[in-house]
């Protein structure tokens, strides 16, 4: 169906984007790739779909690309819409008309389908993909997940060979991704399409796909079905092992597939069978509490910087429900906090009105036990710091020492004492060698942490990190999570949003849950995670460590692959056959 | 940007192109052809008398202010001539002379009168025809398929943009700097701030959309169908018809008497 | 260097493709919002605003974008107009302007080539004359269209649009250029064609 033949291409940079690729996808198949942020997978959906090299000005290539006997260096990309249909990252933006209905009908129109074929393509899709009720909505009231499935259906509409999907679900809450998934699943379980899908989350998809391809600087390293993947030596260079390989390898424990070949357990529920089979079927929990992770509580650590007093407050348009409910909570001087829940329970108005960006209805916020509406704007910045999800809002400078020092500026306060915190904070966070780089052409790890350096320059007390880690690869999103436990370690207090279970099982002492407004939990994330089932009805996926710790009924639950693993040994498991894990 | 609400008015009903076509061109015409004072406030009443008939929200009839508060200070430029009459009042400022007299008074009323039409008789289309209708309406007076297109994608996007550019000032804010207070040239230099990341997140979005676009098969060379194509109806043609006579009436008239 | 000399670029550009009509609505939104923004600021001569900070995007647009960024400029003004409930049939002169406030600068881009000072000096009074020219036209809306004595017009608001308006594009519009070409340079969103 879709054939690389010694396919290379670059941008108007010059710098090589793929290199000497070849690739046979048939008709059918489910394809997942991934591998390292900028190591060429967009330029592999980009090349499929025809943007690469008629759309991407400056793109030059070299070979060919054959998708359903068309070859896409000879086609408008326009022109090949009835053979590929794509699914781009930003849900919002790929958008392009004003209501689902309109949506769903503008490809066929452009192709100048006759109305009565698109009415029946509509009934058809709409069905199988399920929007019947949105079909009126306008596209900016639906959710991410929704808009996802809707640009899905959208594809469906022209009846591609192929379906490209290029990062769909990262940008969406665990609701949302869950949602779109579910509906790539369907294309291919149910009416076979061929599916090539771009993701980071290896843990999600590895149980659905029937190859995983890893593409890195340009290259293949890996193509592989999921359960052999890791058999190939290159891929761990790359690519952290989803946490059920991990402990899989680390135990020493495998399955047989359908030829009776030793492979890795994909799912939490196959490696509790290879475990069951291994005789391991209710082990014991863990004697003690791992002293990696210092646990935080409900009783702050230090004495108290924020703290909210009955806080309520209403959007506008919602005048019959408050969206934060009467909420108290403290943070204390050095603490660690995540603040979970799905999209909409509150957590983004929580953090803007604990910064000022909104004001409440009712209660109170004090910092340092003063009222916050004492405090001006350039004042609560030195108190709380507030990194937005996307950096790209925050950048005013041309220079990453700029944009680091701009808060300073506003601040007034001596060049040498900018220029020495600038310096301090830039090296902490490793971005000093792009101190005369322009922001917006850094990589969206290094973007995120010139923001963060932004708002730690000007020393706030409290750091409040809105999804640090959306968006980036395994490898970047680990090396994210370990500057900020850096920052922390060194006394910064930290409040992260975050939907990521298995950073904040991994990392962060204490969680608060948030539902409709109001906190659900807000314990150590040892105590809100042996919550179980409870968890499931705020929409909360638990890592696989912690899922495994449920089935077992180990109360408390382990939160690492480390800790789960050491209480194994305890019972005396065999010597693990296989290396692995994460270093 | 959504200005539309349903509702059962017979301006609900009509063609996007009879809307645009009466209320945009012709009854707007009319009063460029309008002299009298009198004239001018029959005209905006009727207009008035429509504007209640398509029953508007409190919201939308909140959006008369700026209407009154915009002509109200453009007609404020007529006191800098003199249009004779009684004169009551006279500053000499050297280069400027304000001047307030009857003739003055008499042709700012007019020309707020002129501007309240022009606004109600627009807002009579923008009311009560979606962003659909509307694109459907212009493209009806043959514009090209690319830009019926560039409209509908600026009206959808216009409110992303709105909150794009909230959000910027709210990631400016948190960094301490304060649009909420300070002089007016600080607030000012403060948000001009805030247009460069604007600039660089829109221009980031311009790829998104232009692929997503080119994706939907936009800028194929084969005819293209129009799925929602809504038909001009008996009622429209009537309406349309009832618009021009008015409109060559009133011209027609026009020649014989200073109306 | 013989494999990156076979290197191939993709298919000429056909007709209107989707970035000329991207290029079109990102020009029209920034343009139109900055309006927008300022029409809140309610001290006008004529129908003119007195602060016109949109004067220094249009000359950019029409530089990054050709005449789809021009075209752009009416859009965006149009769509400013609608929000206030301004109709745009009573203007037409004024969106002339505005599409003349990014035409000529875009074209004098492509057509100079800045090879030295005597360049720069054709490019800036081109430039010039072409705010000039929308200024006038402008103007020519206010007193046939609006109706606003003369003597105003062209003894008040013609001239406080040249202080505003032009003085405001000589001096931001460089900046601003200078501030974000690199990006446009870098990130290939410029139209090299003036067509695109």
């Amino acid at each position: 169906m879709i054939r690389f033949d010694n396919y290379s291409c670059t941008y108007s940079s010059g710098k090589p984007m793929l290199h000497q690729l070849n690739l046979n996808i048939t008709p059918g198949e489910f394809v997942f790739v991934t591998g390292p942020s900028g190591g060429g997978k967009s330029t592999l959906c980009f090349s499929i779909n025809g943007l690469i090299p008629h759309e991407t000005e400056g793109s030059t290539y070299q070979g060919s690309v054959t998708v359903d006997g068309n070859r896409v260096q000879d086609v408008y990309p326009n022109d090949l819409v009835s053979v590929v249909g794509t699914v781009l990252q930003d849900p919002e933006w790929q958008l392009v008309r004003g209501t689902v209905k309109e949506e769903l009908t503008f490809a066929l129109e452009n192709m100048g389908f006759p109305a009565e074929e698109i009415d029946r393509r509509l009934e058809e899709v709409v069905e199988r993909v399920e929007i019947q009720s949105l079909l009126l909505r306008s596209t900016l009231d639906l959710s991410g997940g929704q808009k996802q499935r809707v640009a899905i259906a959208a594809c469906l509409m022209t009846k591609p060979k192929v379906i490209v999907l290029d990062e769909p679900t990262a940008e969406l809450d665990p609701l949302g991704k869950e949602m779109v998934l579910e509906t790539i699943r369907q294309l291919h379980q149910e009416w076979g399409y061929t599916i090539v899908f771009v993701d980071h989350n290896l843990d999600v998809s590895m149980p659905y796909v029937d190859r995983v391809i890893v593409v890195a600087e340009g290259e293949i390293v890996a193509d592989a079905p999921p359960n052999r993947l890791y058999d190939e030596p290159l891929v761990r260079e790359w690519l952290p092992m989803p946490q059920v390989i991990e402990l899989a390898r680390k135990l020493g424990v495998k399955i047989e597939d359908e030829q009776h070949r030793d492979c890795d357990p994909l799912s939490v529920e196959e490696l509790r069978k290879a475990l069951h089979n291994r005789g391991i079927v209710r082990p014991e929990p863990p004697r003690q509490e791992s002293d990696r992770m210092p646990e935080g509580g409900v009783a702050p650590a230090g004495e108290t910087l924020l703290e909210l007093r009955n806080i309520t407050f209403r959007y506008r348009k919602q005048e019959d429900e408050m969206t934060i409910k009467p909420l108290n909570l403290k943070i204390g001087r050095g603490e660690f906090a995540a603040v979970i829940g799905r999209n909409g329970a509150g957590k983004s108005t929580l953090c803007k009105l604990i910064t000022g960006l909104l004001k409440p209805h009712g209660g109170e916020l004090l910092i340092h036990g003063k009222p916050s509406r004492e405090y001006r704007a350039d004042q609560r910045a030195r108190h709380i710091g507030f990194v937005f999800q996307n950096p790209d809002y925050q950048f005013v400078r041309r220079t990453v020492y700029d944009e680091v020092a701009y808060g300073l500026s506003v601040q007034k306060l001596p060049a040498s004492e900018i220029e020495e915190r600038v310096m301090k904070v830039t090296k902490l966070l490793q971005i000093d060698k792009y101190l005369e780089e322009h922001p917006h052409f850094l990589s969206r790890g290094e973007r995120r942490r010139v923001a963060i350096a932004s708002i730690l320059v000007m020393q706030p007390e409290v750091i409040i990190l809105d999804e640090p880690t959306t968006g980036l690869d395994s490898v970047r999103c680990r090396e994210m999570m370990d500057y900020i436990a850096e920052l922390w370690r060194q006394g910064h207090t930290i409040i992260m949003l975050t939907h990521d279970m298995r950073v904040v099982a991994d990392y962060i002492p204490r969680t608060i849950v948030l539902s409709q407004g109001q906190i659900v939990w807000d314990a150590p994330t040892r105590e809100v995670f042996s919550k179980g089932k409870e968890l499931e009805r705020y929409h909360i996926t638990l890592p696989p460590v912690v899922e495994l710790s449920h089935i077992w009924g180990w109360t408390p639950t382990a939160l690492t692959s480390d800790e789960l693993v050491e209480a194994l040994s305890a019972a005396a498991l065999p010597e693990p056959a296989f290396g692995g894990g994460v270093e | 940007m959504q200005l539309y609400y349903p509702s059962n008015s017979l301006l609900h009903y009509l063609h996007g192109f009879t809307k645009i076509l009466v209320f945009g061109l012709l009854l707007t015409f009319i009063p460029l052809f309008m002299d009298q004072l009198v004239s001018l406030t029959v005209l905006l009443l009727v207009c008035l008398a429509l504007f209640i008939y398509i029953r508007p929200s409190r919201w939308h009839w909140l959006l008369l202010v700026p209407v009154l508060i915009l002509s109200f200070t453009m007609s404020l430029s007529y006191f800098l001539s003199d249009a004779g009459g009684t004169l009551y009042f006279q500053a000499d400022l050297g280069y400027w002379k304000i001047i307030i007299s009857s003739g003055n008074i008499a042709v700012s009323l007019k020309f707020m009168c002129r501007m309240l039409i022009w606004c109600l008789l627009f807002f009579l289309i923008l009311f009560t025809t979606s962003n659909e209708d509307i694109v459907m309406g212009l493209k009806k007076f043959g514009l090209p398929e690319f830009v019926t297109l560039s409209v509908s994608l600026a009206l959808r996007y216009w409110s992303l943009m709105i909150f794009d550019v909230k959000t910027v000032m709210d990631a400016q804010y948190v960094r301490g700097v304060d649009f909420r207070s300070g002089n007016l040239y600080a607030r000012s230099v403060r948000f001009a701030s805030t247009l460069v990341p604007v600039l660089f997140v829109f221009l980031k979005r311009f790829r998104t959309t232009s692929f997503a676009l080119t994706l939907k098969g936009a800028g194929r060379k084969n005819k293209r169908t129009y799925y929602y194509n809504p038909r001009i109806t008996g009622i429209d043609k009537r309406v349309i018809l009832a618009g021009g006579l008015l409109f060559i009436t009133w011209l027609g008239l026009r020649c014989f008497f200073t109306l | 260097m013989s494999q990156l000399t076979s290197m191939q670029s993709g298919l000429p550009k056909r007709g209107v493709t989707a970035r000329h009509i991207v290029a079109m609505v990102i020009s029209a939104l920034i343009f139109g919002a900055t309006i927008y923004i300022s029409r809140f600021v309610p001290i006008k001569l004529g129908t003119v605003q007195v602060l016109y900070p949109a004067a220094i995007f249009a000359p950019l647009f029409g530089v990054w974008f050709g005449v789809w960024g021009s075209a752009g400029l009416v859009v965006g003004n149009i769509l400013s107009m609608v929000v206030v409930g301004m109709n745009p049939a009573i203007y037409p002169l004024a969106l002339l302007a505005q599409f003349i406030m990014g035409f000529v600068p875009g074209i004098a881009f492509r057509k100079v080539r800045f090879e030295g000072a005597k360049d720069r000096i054709v490019f800036i009074v081109t430039v010039t004359l072409g705010m000039i020219l929308s200024t006038v036209l402008v103007a020519l809306n206010l007193v046939l269209i609006q109706k606003i004595p003369g003597n105003v017009v062209w003894g008040t608001i013609w001239p406080w649009m040249q202080v505003s308006n032009t003085l405001a594009a000589a001096i931001f519009s460089p900046l601003l250029f200078a501030w974000m070409s690199d990006y446009m340079n870098k990130s290939g969103l410029f139209f090299k064609r003036f067509l695109g």
